[in-house]
């Protein structure tokens, strides 16, 4: 049986016809006009799929840009990345702020003024929100929002692709006590990265 | 890679190439694409062999990569019926004893080629075919059992 078998496959060769049809393919290669059909079939399919997504981002309807998903950085002016204590006591807990990368839900501003009854916090874009890391619920405040000394509010970025201005303002007997402006200011064209300039009132 | 080079490579190896996809396959034709195909491959790479082994060892694997690459392909898969042997021309006994062969799993089939045509001891063919010693030695066993049950149940079948 076994020796049937090997018989019968050693009667199995290469006939002259494929063997001429193999050496013609080499000398094409040689001569580098030809490229073998799996590597057409390769090539041809890689540009079908680059055509394919192309087409595909074209024909998508053109969307607001969500910077809450892509790529947005806030740079403070702490070059040193320590935070800063700025009057009235505005901490920048972070240096840098990215959606992307930080695991915060917007740029954290830590506000202190133990005098006043309350603080007053508006931006001309984007919004603010509270935040606790324990339960993760994020609670948005739209532009302008009231808190206490002591608290940590977030500014996120939104839809805004505009330079960006924070007022803080401390209220004592419902008379402003004293008040602050952060400026977040894009530092290129497209907006995504920002830097802080905090102006003294 | 120097012409000298593959033409011997060629004159050396491509009947075992052509021998191992088809046992693959089942298909002549498709055996000489892919013996076309690995010839390319291998002068494409110009791949430096420690020794003729390493050489062979190589060799066989590009071989039984195309064959899976060809049994993997989608337009083989949904177009190609599994089960359609296509022989060479060769004698009728011979070609008795192919289909036979043929009709065993390939897992069987391979070990049973590189065993009985190629020669390799059951440990170079579990190097080759990345399996364990004990699993090809099992699978030799196995193929040869399939094969005479298969060949008893054929003369049964001939006898009624």
């Amino acid at each position: 049986m076994f020796n049937k078998y090997i018989e019968a496959m050693n009667t199995i060769k290469v006939d002259e016809q494929l063997k001429r049809k193999i050496f013609d393919d080499i000398n094409q290669i040689q001569s580098k006009k030809y490229v073998p059909f799996f590597l057409k079939i390769k090539f041809i399919t890689a540009v079908i799929v680059c055509i394919l997504i192309l087409l595909t981002t074209l024909l998508l309807p053109n969307k607001p840009v969500d910077y809450t998903t892509t790529k947005f950085k806030i740079i403070s002016y702490a070059e040193d990345g320590t935070t800063i204590n700025i009057k009235p006591k505005v901490e920048f807990q972070l240096k840098e702020y990215s959606p992307i990368m930080s695991n915060v839900p917007g740029f954290p501003l830590k506000i202190f003024d133990t005098n006043a009854d309350y603080i007053q916090i508006s931006c001309s874009e984007g919004k603010f929100c509270f935040w606790s890391p324990r339960n993760s619920i994020v609670k948005n405040k739209g532009t302008q929002t009231i808190i206490k000394s002591g608290d940590t509010i977030y500014w996120s970025p939104y839809n805004t692709n505009a330079d960006v201005e924070i007022n803080i303002n401390s209220f004592k007997n419902n008379k402003i006590s004293g008040s602050k402006k952060i400026q977040l200011k894009k530092k290129d064209s497209l907006g995504i990265y920002y830097s802080g300039i905090l102006y003294e009132d | 890679m120097e012409n000298n080079n593959i033409v011997l490579l060629f004159e050396k190896y491509s009947n075992m190439v052509l021998r191992i996809a088809f046992t693959y396959i089942k298909n002549i034709h498709d055996a000489e694409d892919i013996c076309q195909k690995v010839f390319i491959k291998i002068y494409i790479k110009n791949k430096t062999f420690k020794n003729s082994e390493h050489e062979k060892y190589w060799i066989i694997r590009v071989a039984i990569n195309a064959c899976k690459d060809m049994l993997r392909s989608s337009w083989k898969t949904r177009f190609i019926p599994c089960e359609n042997i296509i022989l060479p021309e060769m004698k009728n006994e011979y070609k008795e004893v192919l289909m036979h062969i043929l009709s065993i799993p390939i897992k069987y089939r391979n070990v049973l080629y590189l065993y009985y045509i190629e020669n390799y001891s059951t440990s170079e063919i579990a190097l080759i075919l990345k399996r364990k010693h004990s699993t090809v030695r099992t699978q030799l066993k196995r193929g040869r059992e399939i094969l005479k049950a298969e060949l008893k149940g054929g003369e049964t079948l001939y006898v009624q």
